[in-house]
C-alpha cells in the first residue's frame, strides 16, 4: 500500500532530518556515498575536515575565553545606582534600521549594542548560526541543538549569561555524540545548570552549614543582590532540580516517580555547589550542605560516607532506568520522524539505548534506518523552527552570513529568540507552538528580505546560481535548491504565474522584485518550505 | 439595518476591502444577530510591572507611623487635602501630592490622571496581594505568575488557558501580546498573536503577497488552512486599523511610552470589532535599589497616562473592559541606604473597567509594625494574586473551571471585585 519514497526523495528526506537543510553538494555526497556511509562519516565528526568554520569562529573573542574572565570583562551594567533621575533601563532614542531598512525594535537594538553581557550570549548564537550553516558535521549541530534545548538554560537568569559558552562547549558538545549517562552528568556537575535549577543553593535540613549563624552573603551581581539575602536566611533543601531532573532530563513527568522520590533525590544532591558562583568558579562539593542521612530513590538505598556519591548513584540508577530509555528515544523520535512517532520505532529505539548503555550513535542509527523513518507518511511531516527555518534558507541558497543581530532578530519575531526560554522544557518541538498568524508573517518576511538581500550582514548571488533567462529554467533550478524538486503543483503554479507576469512587463513597476529574487522569495515562503 | 451589516460596517473588514469574509468574521456577526444585536466581547487585559514595583509608594499608606518612620527620604507625605470627589477637575496633573483616597490610603501624585477613573468607581485597589511564595529573584517570580502557580514554572501561562477552545467563528486576534513576541501569560495551545511593530503585517511587496496568499489558500496541508488564511486576513485587517487610526487620546497615548503605544494598538483593535477577547500588555523598569524618588514618579506618569488615555479612547466600551495590573513582588518597607528599595514581597493589584465596584480599596491590610511583617521587613501577602485573577476569569470571561487556569489552587473568599 505505503509507496516507497523515490531514492532521491529519499536522501533528501535524509539530509533533510540529519541536516540544516541538504545543499546539491551534501544531495551529490549522500548519493555518492549513500545514505548509511554518509550517516557513519557524520556519526565520527572527529575525522570530518571543518577548520572553515573554526576560523570563522575564532574571530569572535568570547568564545575563547572563561566564564570568570567573561564575567570580569563583560560585568553587568549596574541598575538603579549610577544614573541619576533616568529610568534604570536606558531608553533608546536613536532610531536603527534593520536590514529591510525598517525601524528595529529596541530587543533588536540591545542585541547590538553593548559590551555587556548581551555580547557573550550574542557570540554564542553567532557561533551556533554558523556552525549550523556552514559546519561540515552537521549531525553533531544537530544533536547538539536538540540537546541544548532538551536540558535548556536560560541565559537571563542571573549568572548563566556567562555561564551558557561553557555550558555549549565543555558541557554538550563532547557529549552530543557520546553516552546519555556522561551526558547527563556533565550537566548535573555544570554550573550553568546547577545554578539555573538552584542546586546550588539546596542544603540538607540536618547538614553541618545550617548551624552556622550566618553564611558569606553569596552574591554581589547586577540586579539581584537583594533577591538573595533571603536565601541566605532560610537555607534549606531547594528540589527544583531534583524534580526537572526526572521529569524533564530522565524519566519523564510519567515515569514512574513520586513527591517523595523528588525530595530524596534532592537531598542526595545537597552540596553539589558553585564554587565563587560570582567569580565563574566550577562545580564543588561541599561536605557541609551535605545531608548525609539514608534516602531512598526510586526503591534503591542510597548513602555512602562520601556524600558526593549520593548523586553519582541517583545519576546512575536515572541513566540505567527503562523509563529514560523510553523518554529520551521518545523525544529523538519526535525530532527525527514525526510530533506523534509510532510506538514500534520509539519501542525499537528504547531497545538499543538500553542495550548499549546509553550509547547515542547507536540509538541514531536504529531510528535513521528504520522503516518508520523512511515512510512517506513522515515526509516533510515536521514543521522547521524559526532557527532551522533561517539556516536551511541560506543553505539552500549559498548564502553567506555574519549571523549578527539583523539575522538573530527576525529569528527572533519568528517565535524563537535563543536562550531566551525561560522554563526548562526547552521550546516545544511542535508545530502548532512554531505556527500563528504573526509568526508566519514573520516567516514571509523573513524569506522576501533574505531573497532581495536586504538583512544587513546576509548577502546571496541569485544571479550566479541561476544564469538561465528562461522562466521554466529558473523555476527548476530554485526548485531543486530549495525543495528537492518536491513541489507541489499548487505552488509551481502560482510561481510560474508570476514569472510570467514579469515577463509580460510587471518587472518595471517600482518596488518589483526580478525575476530569481520573485522566485527565491515565494519558494522560501512557500508551505512546502516551512517544513522539513 | 440588520445587526449583522451594522456589525460588518463597524468592522475593520470593511476597510481591509477584502473579498470575502473571512469565516470567523461571518460567523461572529451571525452570533451577534443571535445574541439580539450585542456585538461586543468582553475582553481581560493584563498589564504586567516587571521589575519589582514599590506598591507602598504608590498606594501609600500615610496613616501608618511606621511607613513615614522607615522610609525618612522616600516617604510620601500624607495628602494635605482630605478626600472630595471634586477633586478631580482641577488641575493639579503631576503634582507631587499624594491624592487622598479614603483617609488611610492615597494615590501617588503621579497617579492623578487615574483619580477620575476612583470617582466614577471603575478603579478598585486591592492591597497586599501577591504569591504565597517567598521568592524574591524577578525571574522565578515573574514565571510562576506568569504561569498562574507558586512555584512551578509551566511552559504557558494563565490568560491563555482562561480562554475557551476555538471554533470556527474564533478570531484569530482573539488573544493578543502587545509586544514582539507573545507574553508568557499568553503563551499556550489557544491561537495567540504577538503585535509589536505594526509593519512586521506589511510584507511589502504586493506582488509576492499576493501570491504567497493563493499558496496558502490553496495549499492541501491542514496546518496552513486556518493559519494561513487568518495571517493574510490579520496583515491587511492591521493595515486598514492602523491606516485609519486617528483618535483625540494620541496626545496623551504618547505620554504613556511603551505601555502608551501597546495600549493605542489595542484600542484599535477592539473599537474594530475583530474578536478580541484576552490581551497582555507590559511595562519594564520598576526596579529601584537606588534613586527612586524621581524614577518612580517618572514610571507612574507614563502608567497612569496610557491606562487614561485607554480608558478615555474606549469610552462606553469600557463597559466590556476588564483591566488588571500586577507586579511580580513588592519591595522591602524600610528604604536602603542608596534612596531606593530592594526585593520584598506583598504588593498591590489594580482592577479596572466599566464592571469594577471601584472606588473602594480591597484586602486585608496586614500592617507594617515588625511583627506584623512577612520575614520581619516584608508586607505580608494577605490575598493570594490568584483570588484576584480568578475571580476576574470566572465572572468576567466566564471561565467557571478554575482548576485549569491555576491548578492546584484554592480559593477564598470571593472579594467582590465585579458588579454581577
Amino acid at each position: 500500500m505505503d509507496s516507497a519514497l523515490t531514492p532521491d526523495l529519499a536522501t533528501w528526506h535524509f539530509l533533510s532530518r540529519t541536516t540544516f537543510g541538504p545543499r546539491p553538494q551534501d544531495m551529490e555526497k549522500a548519493g555518492q556515498a549513500g545514505i548509511i556511509g554518509f550517516l557513519e562519516e557524520q556519526l565520527h565528526p572527529d575525522r570530518i575536515d571543518d577548520s572553515e568554520v573554526d576560523r570563522r569562529i575564532a574571530t569572535l573573542p568570547t568564545l575563547s575565553m572563561s566564564p570568570a574572565e567573561l564575567m570580569e570583562d563583560f560585568p553587568a551594567p549596574k541598575q538603579g545606582k549610577n544614573q541619576q533621575g533616568k529610568p534604570n533601563r536606558p531608553q533608546a532614542t536613536t532610531p536603527s534600521m534593520d536590514g529591510a531598512g525598517k525601524l528595529m525594535p529596541p530587543e533588536t537594538r540591545q542585541l547590538m549594542e553593548g559590551d555587556g553581557p548581551r555580547r557573550v550570549i550574542m557570540e554564542l548564537g553567532r557561533e551556533q548560526f554558523w556552525r549550523a550553516a556552514y559546519s561540515k558535521r552537521q549531525l553533531q549541530e544537530v544533536m547538539v541543538h536538540f540537546w541544548m534545548n532538551q536540558f535548556n538554560i536560560y541565559a537571563e537568569k542571573g549568572v548563566d549569561k556567562w555561564l551558557l559558552t561553557s555550558f555549549e562547549h565543555d558541557t554538550i558538545r563532547p557529549n552530543a555524540l557520546g553516552n546519555f549517562s556522561q551526558l547527563l552528568a556533565a550537566t548535573a556537575q555544570s554550573p550553568a545548570m546547577l545554578f539555573y535549577l538552584d542546586n546550588w543553593l539546596s542544603v540538607g535540613p540536618n547538614a553541618a552549614e545550617n548551624a552556622l549563624p550566618a553564611r558569606r552573603g553569596p552574591f554581589g551581581f547586577g540586579p539581584e543582590p537583594a533577591a538573595m539575602k533571603p536565601n541566605a536566611e532560610r537555607r534549606g533543601l531547594n528540589e527544583n532540580y531534583g524534580r526537572e531532573l526526572m521529569e524533564l532530563h530522565t524519566l519523564g513527568v510519567d515515569g514512574g516517580y513520586t513527591q517523595q522520590d523528588v525530595r530524596e533525590v534532592a537531598r542526595c544532591f545537597t552540596g553539589w555547589t558553585i564554587d565563587h558562583p560570582q567569580q565563574g568558579g566550577g562545580f564543588i562539593f561541599r561536605p557541609r550542605m551535605h545531608d548525609y542521612g539514608e534516602k531512598v530513590v526510586l526503591g534503591h538505598r542510597i548513602g555512602s560516607q562520601e556524600g558526593i556519591n549520593d548523586g553519582i548513584a541517583v545519576l546512575r540508577i536515572l541513566s540505567a532506568h527503562p523509563s529514560t530509555a523510553h523518554f529520551i528515544s521518545l523525544k529523538l523520535c519526535r525530532y527525527f520522524i514525526s510530533e506523534n512517532p509510532p510506538a514500534s520505532i520509539v519501542d525499537s529505539a528504547a531497545g538499543t539505548f538500553t542495550m548499549t548503555q546509553g550509547n547515542i550513535p547507536s540509538v541514531l542509527r536504529t531510528i535513521l534506518t528504520s522503516r518508520e523513518f523512511n515512510s512517506p507518511e513522515v515526509f516533510r511531516a515536521k514543521v522547521k523552527s524559526p532557527f532551522e527555518l533561517a539556516a536551511s534558507s541560506l543553505r539552500a541558497l549559498d548564502a553567506d552570513s555574519d549571523a549578527g543581530a539583523p539575522l538573530m532578530g527576525m529569528i527572533m519575531r519568528m517565535g524563537q529568540p535563543l536562550f531566551q526560554y525561560q522554563a526548562p522544557t526547552g521550546y516545544p518541538d511542535r508545530a502548532t507552538s512554531w505556527i500563528n498568524s504573526g509568526t508566519l508573517l514573520a516567516r514571509m518576511n523573513f524569506s522576501m528580505a533574505l531573497a532581495a538581500n536586504r538583512i544587513r550582514g546576509t548577502q546571496l548571488d541569485l544571479q550566479a546560481l541561476t544564469p538561465s533567462e528562461d522562466h521554466q529554467a529558473i523555476l527548476d533550478n530554485l526548485v531543486q535548491r530549495t525543495l528537492g524538486g518536491a513541489v507541489s503543483a499548487e505552488t509551481k503554479a502560482a510561481v510560474m504565474r508570476s514569472l510570467d507576469e514579469i515577463g509580460n512587463g510587471g518587472a518595471g513597476r517600482p518596488g518589483a522584485f526580478p525575476k530569481t529574487t520573485l522566485t527565491a522569495a515565494l519558494l522560501l515562503g512557500s508551505p512546502e518550505f516551512q517544513r522539513r | 439595518m440588520s445587526t449583522r451589516r451594522i456589525f460588518l460596517r463597524d468592522s475593520a473588514i470593511v476597510l481591509a476591502g477584502i473579498g470575502a469574509v473571512p469565516s470567523w468574521l461571518a460567523r461572529a456577526a451571525t452570533l451577534a444577530d443571535q445574541n439580539g444585536g450585542d456585538q461586543r466581547r468582553k475582553v481581560l487585559v493584563a498589564i504586567f510591572m516587571r521589575g519589582a514595583a514599590d506598591g507602598l509608594n504608590i498606594v501609600v499608606p500615610f496613616s501608618e507611623r511606621r511607613y513615614h518612620e522607615l522610609r525618612p527620604t522616600l516617604r510620601i507625605a500624607a495628602p494635605t487635602r482630605k478626600v472630595a470627589a471634586s477633586d478631580s477637575g482641577r488641575d493639579n496633573r503631576f503634582s507631587n501630592e499624594a491624592i487622598d483616597l479614603d483617609g488611610t490610603f492615597a494615590l501617588h501624585g503621579a497617579l492623578q490622571p487615574l483619580k477620575p477613573l476612583w470617582d466614577k468607581g471603575q478603579l478598585a485597589i486591592v492591597e497586599a496581594t501577591g504569591s504565597p511564595d517567598s521568592s524574591r529573584s524577578h525571574f522565578d517570580a515573574q514565571d510562576f505568575m506568569e504561569s498562574g502557580t507558586t512555584s512551578k514554572n509551566l511552559g504557558d501561562g494563565w490568560l491563555n488557558r482562561a480562554l475557551p477552545p476555538a471554533t470556527d467563528g474564533t478570531s484569530p486576534l482573539r488573544a493578543v501580546t502587545l509586544g514582539n513576541q507573545v507574553a508568557h501569560t499568553l503563551r499556550g495551545e489557544r491561537e495567540v498573536i504577538a503585535i509589536g511593530n505594526a509593519q512586521q503585517f506589511n510584507l511589502g511587496n504586493s506582488e509576492a503577497t499576493s501570491i504567497l496568499e493563493s499558496m496558502y489558500n490553496s495549499s492541501n496541508d491542514p496546518l496552513w488552512g486556518r493559519t494561513g488564511r487568518n495571517a493574510f486576513e490579520v496583515m491587511k485587517i492591521m493595515d486598514s486599523i492602523n491606516r485609519d487610526s486617528y483618535s483625540p487620546q494620541d496626545g496623551e497615548y504618547n505620554q504613556g511610552g511603551q505601555l502608551g503605544r501597546s495600549l493605542q494598538q489595542l484600542a484599535r483593535l477592539i473599537k474594530a470589532n475583530v474578536g478580541v477577547e484576552a490581551a497582555f500588555a507590559e511595562i519594564d523598569g520598576w526596579d529601584h535599589h537606588g534613586n527612586e524618588g524621581p524614577q518612580l514618579s517618572e514610571r507612574l506618569r507614563q502608567f497612569s497616562s496610557a491606562l487614561s488615555a485607554f480608558s478615555q479612547d474606549m469610552g462606553d466600551r469600557m463597559e466590556d473592559i476588564v483591566i488588571i495590573t500586577m507586579s511580580e513582588f513588592g519591595r522591602t518597607v524600610e528604604e536602603n541606604g542608596d534612596a531606593g528599595t530592594d526585593h520584598g514581597h506583598g504588593s498591590l493589584m489594580m482592577v479596572l473597567g466599566g464592571p469594577v465596584k471601584g472606588g473602594k480599596v480591597y484586602g486585608k491590610w496586614p500592617g507594617l509594625e515588625k511583627e506584623q511583617l512577612f520575614e520581619g521587613r516584608d508586607l505580608a501577602v494577605t490575598t493570594d494574586y490568584r483570588d484576584v485573577l480568578g475571580e476576574l476569569v470566572r465572572e468576567h470571561m466566564g471561565q467557571k473551571d478554575l482548576d485549569s487556569v491555576f491548578p492546584g489552587f484554592k480559593a477564598g473568599d470571593p472579594l467582590g471585585l465585579l458588579r454581577v
